[in-house]
């Protein structure tokens, strides 16, 4: 419960218009996509709207004069419970703030507020021929605040790289309220070493470090054409050499995608329509370019796919890519269909492997599936060993919502043992904070160091990212 | 209410709140709130039906105010039916809260007895000069001052005829090939007659005999969506008996929003398929393109009832394109309610013009002197938004840009 004394100051900050009490309003802040907030009931006291930097400060000083928490959020698509407020206090919404602030093209950078969406930002770029590269499945509805506070990325980011390849400036105001500006406060330079790398700090931070205000951004040419190479392979452990071979036939694609057994059965239940053969996984591999690079690149992939694959088929035809790419752009959502009356839940959903051992986990995957007989339907960024692991259950199951839990556990620590990351795009959030001591050793401790020393009052998104603990 | 096993937690589960609805849905759009996105709404269903919160004014109001235009439902990765859930929602809060005043004369007074209102609309058709002037080709009236239930905004101009009186008077050519019955709905039957006439007329043009039953009734949609169970059953079971009594080999309707009604609701109970107008014509007879058209450049606005709840686009545009003379512009946004909703513009007007007016921008940025659309509703709404821009478009009925190019032939 917040003081009637602090309700009062807050509302005067950001407006009546944009303080929301009741508990109609906070209800539906009390989740994300992930499991973990789904299973509890985590309603903040308070939920605020902000449409300045300036309210954005004011509202952190009450927080820390009060001891108040402060959870930012943007369209809180995330699904590792990053935005919710398990502690109570207040959710400042930061949606409002959706503006493009300039466009300044000929030195390939826009500079945009957080809440805008990501869609938004890419429609608005593609007239004039730019857009910014890292392509989250959640585009339609993503903010670019959320992407650049949980590092995001998507099928691209084989050749383009994640989120913070593209942020050269940060408008931050840090916990205690007082605003910075990183990569230089007049720079308009595409690249920078002076002091420390401030933006790095704040990239992926989650919400712990700083509330981001302002983005500057890098862009780059829409590329002048795409083509898709589609393999079907009858042995799981064939995809991963493939992949590895194209690599060292020095070429690069701008997304490789697989799809393993149970992500090919939902998508064909989701689209009835789509015939793809009883194959233990497929493989998509999108090369963009210039028409004759496009043309290379797929008939040099195409090659090194038949030495592996069962079939092998490539277009550069728009319909036909459409066609190809729609079993795996359905996947996702798709999951659920393959067991009725039960739904897919977002725990162990965003691994990520050495490329080399893609295969080995996805066989592990289907054993632990197995084990609890609980269908798992798993695809993913193979380019970048990120697996996206869909356990469907029915959630309103207590026996089914322990033993995902412990699948998402397994799968973790299967990661880990892999010698690979629990998280590659979604984050830590609450979902992954168990695992941070494995994973990261002493920097664990450092930064813890870091957010003691930014946040003395831990005001700012506490209890996530294991940031907490001794 | 079972929270585990009932029918609303089976249609609650899928939802993986993702957010998705949060990119299309027109309410969400306008007022940027999670609690007037489709996610928050299924979140606050879950919350109420799980007794996490309490059904307090507020929460009505945000289960209230959606258009039940289906854009989050076309747009849902997961498939979850929200304009179901919305529908449970209504029913569960007017169950422990109550109906509106406003809403219930609509739904249990006006519409259930707009029948024996009938013999008042030649007299109401005289007085109509008091509540204001003709706009828009006299089609309809711009009010003085507010009037219950619609407020300040276009009404259809009252002819004096209804589609009762325009049908027994309409002359079929040459005998029959088939028969069907036009379910008229109320806003054809009454406000708009002229549209009833143009889909005898064109169904005609094609062989088809028309019988248009007396005594029809709303097809329950406005009480189903105040949550008035009762009523929408009371209104079901009327029009069953006047259909089931009729006879036809098929069931047509040009309202977008009665055909979403019969074909969910009805059908089952019904020993003959219902078609929209333009289903009906490409689908089931053999459409006979006019010779003649002088309509210029249209455009065509999507019922949502008609491209998200059965799933028909093609029907009206290939009818459109079939036209001579007519240059078909499509427009930038045919997935965006007009912010009509039925009762849902009675309730929140302001936010209802909202909705619709990016919707009316982008109709006007086609160019277009004719939008055309296949619902009366969305008639009314786009008419009265085109006015409040000053546009000199006009809003048709499909069946009436077909009619009048026949008429030419």
């Amino acid at each position: 419960m917040l003081s009637t004394e602090l309700l009062e100051k807050v509302r005067r900050v950001v407006g009546p218009e944009n303080f929301f009490p009741s508990d109609t309003d906070r209800l539906c802040y009390a989740t994300d996509s992930s499991l973990l907030s789904q299973i509890n009931n985590w309603v903040p006291d308070l939920v605020i709207r902000v449409m300045t930097t300036e309210q954005v400060s004011e509202i952190l000083k009450l927080a820390n004069e009060f001891k108040v928490p402060v959870v930012p959020r943007g369209a809180g698509t995330g699904q590792c419970c990053g935005s919710v407020a398990h502690r109570g206090g207040i959710t400042m919404d930061l949606t409002g703030m959706n503006q493009i602030v300039s466009l300044d093209l000929e030195n390939l950078q826009v500079v945009v507020q957080p809440g805008i969406v990501h869609a938004d930002l890419n429609n608005a770029l593609a007239p004039h021929g730019f857009f910014f590269p890292p392509d989250p499945g959640s585009t339609k509805m993503c903010t670019l605040g959320g992407m650049v506070s949980f590092n995001s990325s998507g099928q691209r980011s084989v050749k383009y790289g994640t989120t913070k390849q593209y942020i050269l400036g940060l408008e931050v105001v840090l916990p205690t309220g007082e605003v910075i500006v990183t990569g230089g406060v007049r720079s308009r330079a595409l690249k920078s070493v002076a002091g420390y790398d401030l933006t790095g700090l704040m990239i992926g931070s989650e919400g712990t470090l700083g509330v981001i205000t302002k983005i500057r951004l890098k862009v780059l040419p829409i590329p002048e054409k795409r083509g898709l190479v589609v393999a079907f392979f009858d042995q799981l452990e064939a995809t991963g050499q493939s992949v590895v071979q194209v690599f060292r036939r020095r070429l690069l694609p701008s997304a490789i995608e697989i799809m393993d057994r149970t992500a090919m059965k939902a998508a064909a239940l989701y689209k009835p329509d789509l015939v793809l053969p009883d194959v233990e996984a497929m493989l998509l591999f999108e090369v963009d370019g210039s028409p004759a690079d496009v043309a290379y690149q797929a008939k040099a992939i195409s090659e090194i796919c038949q030495q592996f694959a069962q079939t092998v088929e490539w277009t550069d035809d728009p319909k036909r890519l459409a066609e190809l790419w729609t079993a795996r752009s359905v996947v996702g959502a798709a999951a659920g269909r393959v067991k009725p009356g039960a739904t897919r839940v977002y725990i162990g959903e965003d691994i990520c492997v050495p490329v080399t051992k893609v295969a080995q986990a996805l066989r592990i995957i289907q054993q632990t599936s197995a084990k609890y007989n609980i269908p798992i339907v798993t695809y993913g960024h193979i380019g970048d060993g990120n697996l996206h692991a869909a356990p469907v259950i029915n959630t309103y199951d207590p026996n089914e919502i322990e033993n995902v839990k412990k699948i998402g556990d397994e799968i973790h620590r299967m990661a880990l043992t892999l010698e690979g990351t629990t998280t590659g795009e979604h984050g830590v959030g609450l979902t992954r904070a168990g695992y941070m001591e494995e994973e990261l050793g002493f920097s664990l401790q450092v930064m813890r160091k870091i957010k003691r020393v930014l946040d003395p009052l831990n005001i700012l998104n506490p209890g996530k990212m294991a940031l907490d603990a001794a | 209410m079972d929270t585990t096993h009932g029918e609303l937690a089976g249609e609650l589960m899928p939802c993986v709140r993702c957010g998705q609805c949060r990119s299309v849905c027109p309410v969400f759009l306008a007022k940027g709130m999670e609690s007037d996105s489709p996610r928050g709404r299924v979140a606050l269903v879950r919350a109420l039906l799980e007794g996490r919160i309490e059904a307090n004014d507020l929460l009505a109001e945000k289960i209230e105010q959606c258009a039940l235009c289906r854009a989050c439902f076309q747009e849902c990765p997961s498939g979850v039916h929200v304009e179901r859930i919305i529908l449970a929602a209504r029913e569960k809060l007017a169950s422990l809260r109550g109906i509106p005043l406003q809403k219930k004369v609509l739904t249990r007074w006006l519409l259930p007895n707009v029948n024996r209102l009938r013999p008042l609309i030649p007299l109401a058709s005289r007085v109509q000069g008091l509540i204001g002037d003709e706009v828009g080709n006299g089609e309809y009236r711009l009010p003085y001052y507010r009037l219950p239930l619609v407020g300040k905004r276009l009404v259809p101009n009252l002819t004096g005829q209804t589609i009762y009186s325009v049908s027994s008077r309409a002359t079929v050519p040459g005998a029959g090939q088939r028969k069907v019955i036009l379910f008229a709905g109320c806003m054809i039957a009454y406000a708009y007659p002229k549209v009833g006439r143009a889909v005898l007329e064109v169904l005609h043009h094609h062989g088809v005999e028309v019988t248009v039953p007396k005594g029809q009734a709303c097809c329950g949609l406005p009480a189903l969506a105040s949550g008035d169970k009762d009523a929408f059953e009371r209104a079901k079971r009327q029009n069953l008996d006047i259909l089931r009594a009729t006879n036809g080999g098929a069931i047509v309707t040009a309202c977008a929003s009665c055909g979403s009604t019969l074909k969910e609701y009805y059908q089952q109970d019904l020993p003959l398929k219902v078609y929209d107008f333009s289903e009906f014509l490409v689908d089931q007879v053999e459409f006979r393109p006019p010779r003649r058209a002088s309509e210029g450049r249209v455009t065509y606005h999507d019922p949502c009832h008609l491209r998200k709840a059965q799933g028909i686009t093609g029907q009206p545009r290939r009818l459109l394109k079939s036209l001579p003379g007519v240059a078909f512009q499509e427009v930038s946004n045919p997935d965006r309610c007009c912010g009509f909703g039925g009762t849902f513009s009675l309730s929140y007007q302001s936010l209802s013009d909202e909705i619709g007016g990016a919707k009316v921008d982008a109709l006007m940025r086609t160019g277009a002197g004719t939008v055309v659309t296949a619902c009366p509703g969305c008639m009314l709404h786009l008419s009265n938004g085109l006015h409040q821009r000053q546009s000199t478009a006009r809003v048709l009925h499909l069946a009436e840009v077909l009619a009048t190019s026949y008429r030419e032939d």
